[in-house]
């Protein structure tokens, strides 16, 4: 099933709020899924926060303002809730902990253990997910979502230069790895 | 590098990494119909798995933070106050009424009767008056065994500037030895206690 892109949503009434929920769900669970799991590089978690994405687009959609586009708020929902996960304590404190398990255990903890597929897509993954975080995202929204510089720009609250700038940079950090 | 970004999406897809199923979608409707009910987004393994770590390290930083607690009270002095309280106790220097009982009820374990009546004449003369004696060591070494020191002046009569040490068994009580000294340190009376009544005091007591 193809993507639908903004426009198609125009035709549905937003104050039908279930079949919003079920528009948005099915049109952008992939990319939210994935843009979290670029956020946390964990599955699990990676699934729980699209969940609690689209819960908040339910509850919030009275807010959404009908001339943005739809893509762009629930990604920033995304990104906004995924950061705060990043910023938490709690979180902090289990992926310390996991990276002490793992040494003890003398497991490999990084997010490609998980990976299947071809060799060469596993080791894009791997390496777009060993970049700092301000990298991936820019590299991600751009390359994953086909967002423009300015839609992240808007999207990440930077300057269109530094989205630029973060995108070439990520470029060369990936071409490094290499 | 970037033809295989271009494509970026269907590669990362490729890899299974994630992904949004229908079971998913469920859940948010499950959830938005019941609120109120605590979500079931995991299973109770994958829960733990999750939250073990973390309550490992709570855990950790617990011990941690304890032990750190212990050793800063123990350094400080906090610490072992009930054992040092015992200790104490035992080493404790007794009042001067305890000490003055304690002689008292140990001269009935003297055998010798002049022995036994020589020392209540120096206890009952010198030691009655609790305001003219201290007790100036409790665990001083006579004849390298440890004994309690009583000193006191005499100033009754002729015995003006006069002082007495006494040695006492902290265990039993008993008057070891006792000294009248004058002003000029000469030992002007002596009384000591054999060994061999020691012993016998021991044995009846």
């Amino acid at each position: 099933m193809g993507r639908r892109e903004f426009t198609d949503l125009l035709d549905i009434d937003l104050t039908d709020k279930d079949a919003v929920l079920e528009t948005i769900m099915e049109d952008y669970g992939e990319s939210v899924v994935w843009l979290a799991y670029s956020y946390l590089k964990d599955k699990g978690k990676a699934e729980d926060i699209a969940q609690e994405v689209f819960i908040i687009c339910y509850t919030k959609l009275d807010s959404f303002n009908n001339n943005a586009s739809l893509k762009s708020w629930v990604l920033t929902i995304t990104a906004n809730k995924c950061k705060d996960v990043l910023k938490s304590w709690s979180h902090r404190n289990i992926v310390f902990a996991q990276s002490l398990l793992s040494t003890i255990k003398h497991q490999d903890s990084s997010p490609d253990a998980q990976l299947v597929g071809l060799e060469e897509n596993k080791e894009l993954t791997r390496n777009i997910l060993k970049l700092p975080m301000k990298y991936r995202e820019v590299i991600f929204l751009h390359y994953f979502e086909d967002l423009k510089v300015q839609e992240m720009s808007d999207l990440l609250s930077l300057k269109e230069n530094s989205v630029k700038t973060r995108l070439r940079r990520a470029r060369m950090l990936l071409k490094e790895m290499y | 590098m970037d033809e295989k970004l271009k494509s970026l999406r269907a590669r990362m897809i490729d890899t299974k990494a994630v992904s949004f199923e229908d079971h998913h979608k469920k859940r948010v409707r499950s959830r938005l119909q019941h609120p109120d009910t605590p979500p079931k987004t995991r299973r109770f393994t994958i829960f733990i798995q999750e939250k073990f770590p973390a309550y490992l390290t709570y855990i950790v930083l617990l011990v941690m933070l304890t032990g750190t607690g212990l050793f800063a009270a123990s350094e400080i002095g906090f610490l072992y106050t009930e054992t040092n309280n015992t200790e104490t106790k035992m080493q404790a220097t007794p009042s001067k009424e305890e000490l003055y009982t304690a002689i008292f009820q140990s001269l009935e374990t003297i055998n010798s009767e002049s022995d036994r009546e020589q020392a209540r004449s120096f206890i009952e003369s010198y030691l009655t008056n609790l305001d003219n004696w201290r007790i100036s060591d409790a665990n001083a070494d006579f004849t390298n065994r440890k004994a309690i020191l009583a000193q006191g002046r005499i100033t009754e009569g002729s015995f003006d500037k006069t002082t007495f040490s006494l040695w006492v068994e902290p265990n039993s009580g008993l008057p070891l030895e006792f000294v009248i000294r004058n002003q000029e340190s000469s030992v002007l009376e002596e009384f000591k206690l054999s060994n061999d009544t020691i012993a016998k005091a021991y044995k009846q007591k």
